[in-house]
């Protein structure tokens, strides 16, 4: 029996993980991209949200499997060592809108949330300082988590691969293929893969994939810009901060990253329909953020201490609640679609709910291998490391005392450690986007203007390519045209 | 002055002033004007009549250290030849070690200058 | 716990130039880097301007730098390469020793020392600190890092080339890529006057015919993958962006050339008083923090300067600075503030003790023509025919002009009119 998942965000990952735990499946989890989670997931919020903004009786899938992926993920991310915290959340309430808060609590009672409860003005500057004297209370919820989604993504999909799965990158989806009622397997760019299931789990494009079987829902796709500050600057919550929600503004998040940088987003822009893949940011986009945020808090950081921005798009559902089904006709089409927030939060608990959606809908008997390993480990970094441990891994192996990125301290060890674990799973091209989210290095201030060019010859080196063939982002995108002679000798001047 | 004279303006570059100044050429005679001191004439008829740049390019290295190693004319040659040094630097190869100012081309284009190694280059197998 | 008179972080011009003037006067001093090698940011400049007041010769950075390097070699300066430094803190030890850990691929590097100087050079700002939109795309290069492409790794990052910010660095990108075969499509400043030396215009940018676009900014990054193009929009007097003057530029790769920003991370995680004109610490005329005792800084990660041979005499000066403190122990702690009035943009050092000839570091910020820079409490004014941002104003202070201002707390800097 084969299961093939298309798309490995968040969602997609989550299941293969999933599937990667039963014999006698064959499971391949298939990316247009050349990594994984390069979609909604690695440009996102990374809230794991506690559940008390979801309605169960307007989104019924959104609410339980949001309580219950916020219980997950505590389990997931100490087995597959993802960084993660749980700084709680303040929603902070400004005069005129204590009813909406009042809504939050009584849905925190109905969903089952523990600890959410209704802080007023001077119990909340005790717990945080930074924020506006306007806000006359918050409601707050203790369980509110922060993630890094890419390292998320990157993590499951690891794991995955050790348990035996298949990792198809820069491979596109056209089609689903049926004949007979039953699912048959899916044409891609790189011809026909078989399949007995397919799981649809491609993001911002799962429609186009779902009318391939004559599924006529549609996805709207909404941009989402953020701001991410430096991680050293003054004005620095520790909660997570938004405003309550109004008719007029959903609000911005300012939270601090794992990593320990600030950031500010999103942004909701609907695009059209045909600009799902616009992840651009705008001038707009950027005053806006940071006039909603200057709301939230006495003060924010100062704008040259802004590292960068950049915009991820989310799918919006028709009904705003997930579109979740496995279908007997076709026989073996599963859709897990328009996964809008809090998808990220939700994804260990919805791929639990598919796969058992899966068995129960296809009668699968299903064993769990003997050997399933559900641990992974990141890689050792040595960047906030004590001293001593430092001087053990450097003892070890020296690469660890090269350091490559200055900004965000990265060793030439931990380069190598993830161009490895690309080429583990699969992957067919080495990225410098891949080997940046991995390692952490070009994150830092300077973007990687100083360490970029001898990563990229670190990565030409190993994959026995000239340096000016190194990819950045994607399969067609070079860091150069040539060798510095290239356009002289083809004697294009003049 | 005729009336094939050409008439250009320059920018003086001797002292952060910058003066404009423009000048005519026809034959071998120079008009001037437009400068404060005496070094913007000078300036400027070297400019128009005879115009000369140190040229600076890089020469692919082999079994270096570096794959390329910087070079340049030892002295300016006439303006028109930069260019065309760098695309000869592209036909010629250098061979690791490099010393700092080691002539890795002589007379180069018959302008008399050599083109030297702006950096010391290790020899790596 | 090995101890040295100083050490040196960063191993460009100024901390080299430091630890040569240290070694001079018998002072011993590790220079810890982290590149591959000693030299920093000259070792890919292979264009010429380098070392004139320094060497008197016109070098071009890498010759200028392995010059020094070979001062270095012979006066056996110490120096770690690949070293890159964890942390700076007080030393158990006490006063005034300070304890520096950095992590080398040679093992763990801890050392004390009473003086710090520090030298680590400045860093690009980024596509995202000019508020440069759009999508997040391959083919956009700081300039130095686009340098450090072509002249230290030998490709070509781009064929079709437009270049942001008119500094000298962007300049000279701008020839180099014209040089090398590629179409420089122009170079977009959005103040009114061009960023960098007049000889870079003349001969980096008219030699080469390449359009230099002055108020106008770049607004927004457009392709898929990689660049292929950016739109502009002309700025007013404000600069604030005129509406309808948008206009697309096509391109396969962006250079960023949009100034310098000091490398002062490990200064600013010490608390050390910063000036937000400059971008680095605040320091007096031996170029000693003001808040921190016993640390020097020189060079870029001081003041972002257009000479290397400025840098050199601020590392020369930051030595000469800590052999004072090294001979006696303490240093004058009385200081005048220098007030910056009009047309001042910023001006280095901020503090003067008054006790030696003062050189003073300044820029201006906008150009005049026929001016004065005046010191008023103390009658003193230099007479320019032009000042421009574009270059630095240096100009030294008499001991005995500065001995009556004791009295004062002040001095005021501003530029006049003639």
């Amino acid at each position: 029996m084969r299961i093939l998942v298309i798309g490995s965000g968040i969602v997609g990952a989550s299941i293969a993980r999933i599937a990667s735990m039963y014999r006698d499946l064959d499971v391949y989890l298939v990316e247009r991209e050349a990594d994984v989670g390069w979609g909604a997931s690695k440009a996102n919020t990374g809230i794991i949200h506690p559940g008390h903004e979801e309605d169960p009786r307007l989104y019924p899938f959104r609410a339980k499997l949001c309580v219950e992926g916020n219980r997950l993920w505590k389990s997931w991310a100490r087995d597959l060592d993802i960084p993660i915290k749980f700084p709680g959340e303040l929603m902070l309430v400004f005069e005129g809108f204590e009813s909406e808060a009042r809504r939050y609590i009584d849905l925190a009672r109905i969903n089952g949330i523990p600890g959410v409860r209704l802080l007023y003005h001077d119990e909340v500057e005790r717990m945080e300082p930074l924020i506006s004297d306007e806000a006359v209370a918050a409601v707050w919820a203790p369980t509110a988590g922060i993630i890094s989604p890419i390292d998320a993504v990157i993590a499951l999909v690891e794991n995955a691969v050790s348990n035996g799965i298949k990792l198809l990158t820069e491979t596109e989806v056209k089609r689903v293929i049926v004949s007979d009622g039953r699912v048959r397997g899916v044409e891609t760019n790189i011809g026909f893969i078989g399949a007995d299931i397919v799981v649809n789990a491609g993001g911002i494009h799962a429609d186009e994939i779902a009318r391939t079987v004559g599924l006529s829902y549609r996805l709207k796709p909404r941009k989402g810009e953020y701001i991410l500050f430096d991680s050293f600057v003054e004005a620095k919550p520790k909660h997570i901060i938004h405003p309550v929600p109004t008719s007029i503004t959903k609000g911005v998040y300012i939270v601090e990253t794992v990593e320990g940088n600030l950031m500010i987003g999103p942004t909701a822009v609907d695009l059209l329909e045909d600009a799902k893949d616009d992840t651009s940011t705008s001038t707009e986009g950027l005053s806006k953020l940071l006039s909603e945020a200057s709301r939230l808090l006495k003060e924010l950081p100062p704008r040259d201490r802004i590292v960068k921005f950049f915009a991820g798009v989310r799918p919006e559902p028709p009904n705003g609640d997930w579109i979740i089904e496995a279908y007997t006709d076709p026989w073996g089409f599963v859709d897990v679609a328009g996964i809008r927030s809090p998808g990220l939060t939700a994804a260990p608990a919805i791929a639990l709910h598919v796969f058992n959606l899966i068995r129960e809908r296809y009668d699968l008997k299903l064993k769990v291998k003997d050997s399933w390993n559900p641990h992974r480990r990141g890689i050792a970094r040595i960047k906030d490391k004590p001293k001593q441990l430092i001087k053990r891994l450097v003892e070890e192996d020296s690469r660890y005392g090269s350091i490559v990125c200055w900004c965000n301290m990265v060793s030439e060890a931990e380069i190598l450690e993830a161009i490895g674990r690309m080429k583990s799973i699969g992957l067919k091209t080495i990225t410098l986007d891949g080997v940046k989210f991995r390692s952490k290095a070009m994150y830092g201030f300077c973007q990687g203007s100083f360490c970029r060019a001898r990563i990229a010859y670190i990565v030409s080196k190993i994959e026995g390519i000239p340096l000016w063939d190194v990819r950045v982002n994607s399969t067609e995108s070079k860091l150069g045209v040539g060798d510095v002679k290239s356009l002289v000798k083809g004697g294009s001047y003049d | 002055m005729s009336i094939d004279a050409v008439e250009r303006r320059l920018t003086c570059i001797v002292c952060p002033i910058g003066c404009i100044v423009t000048v005519r050429v026809s034959g071998d005679r120079l008009e001037a004007s437009g400068y404060l001191c005496s070094r913007g004439l000078d300036y400027a008829r070297q400019e128009a009549l005879d115009p000369r740049r140190i040229a600076i390019t890089v020469v692919k290295v082999r079994y270096g250290d570096i794959p390329v190693v910087s070079v340049k004319t030892d002295r300016p040659i006439p303006r028109r030849f930069v260019r065309e040094v760098a695309k000869l630097a592209a036909y010629i190869e250098a061979e690791a070690p490099i010393e700092l100012g080691q002539i890795l081309l002589e007379d180069i284009l018959g302008t008399g200058a050599n083109l030297v190694a702006t950096r010391p280059v290790r020899r790596i197998e | 716990m090995t101890r040295y008179d100083t050490i040196v972080i960063g191993g460009g011009p100024a901390g080299l130039s430091a630890a040569l003037k240290l070694k001079a006067k018998g002072f011993d001093s590790l220079v810890i880097e982290s590149g591959d090698r000693i030299g920093g940011i000259p070792l890919q400049c292979i264009h010429p301007g380098f070392g004139l007041h320094y060497l008197g010769e016109d070098l071009t950075g890498t010759e200028f730098i392995h010059r020094l390097i070979g001062m270095v070699e012979d006066q056996g300066v110490e120096y770690r390469v690949r070293s890159h430094v964890v942390r700076v803190k007080p030393s158990r030890t006490g006063y005034p020793y300070k304890r520096i850990e950095a992590v080398s691929p040679y093992g763990f590097i801890e050392v004390e020392t009473p003086i710090l100087i520090y030298t680590a050079g400045a860093r690009e700002r980024t596509i995202f600190e000019i508020g440069v939109t759009g999508e997040r795309l391959s083919g956009v290069f700081t300039a130095g890092e686009a340098q450090a492409y072509m002249d230290i790794f030998g490709i070509l990052p781009g064929s079709r080339i437009v270049i942001i910010g008119s500094g000298d660095v962007g300049l000279i990108m701008a020839r180099r890529f014209a040089l090398e075969g590629a179409k420089v499509e122009a170079v977009i400043e959005m103040m009114p006057w061009p960023g960098g030396l007049t000889r870079n215009i003349v001969q980096c940018l008219l030699d080469y015919d390449i359009p230099l676009l002055l108020s106008r900014m770049v607004v927004r990054l457009e392709g898929k993958r990689r660049v292929e193009g950016v739109v502009t929009v002309r700025v007013d007097e404000d600069l604030n962006p005129i509406p309808g003057s948008e206009e697309l530029i096509e391109c396969d790769t962006v250079v960023v050339s949009a100034g310098l920003t000091p490398n002062v991370r490990l200064l600013e995680g010490l608390g050390l008083a910063m000036d937000p004109s400059t971008r680095g610490p605040i320091v007096d005329d031996y170029l000693e923090s003001i808040t921190y005792q016993g640390i020097f800084i020189a060079g870029n990660a001081l003041v972002v300067n257009d000479l290397v041979d400025y840098v050199v005499e601020q590392g020369e000066s930051a030595a000469e600075g800590a052999s004072i403190l090294l001979y006696e122990g303490v240093k004058p702690r009385s200081y005048v503030r220098i007030t910056k009035g009009r047309n001042v943009r910023l001006i280095v050092p901020q503090y003067l003790s008054c006790e030696k000839d003062a050189v003073l570091y300044m820029r201006v910020q906008k150009p005049e023509y026929d001016v004065k820079v005046c010191f008023e409490e103390i009658s003193r004014e230099f007479r320019y025919p032009v000042v421009r941002p574009a270059e630095m104003i240096r100009l030294t202070l008499r001991r005995s002009d500065l001995e009556d201002l004791r009295r004062l707390d002040s001095l005021t800097v501003e530029v006049k009119r003639v």
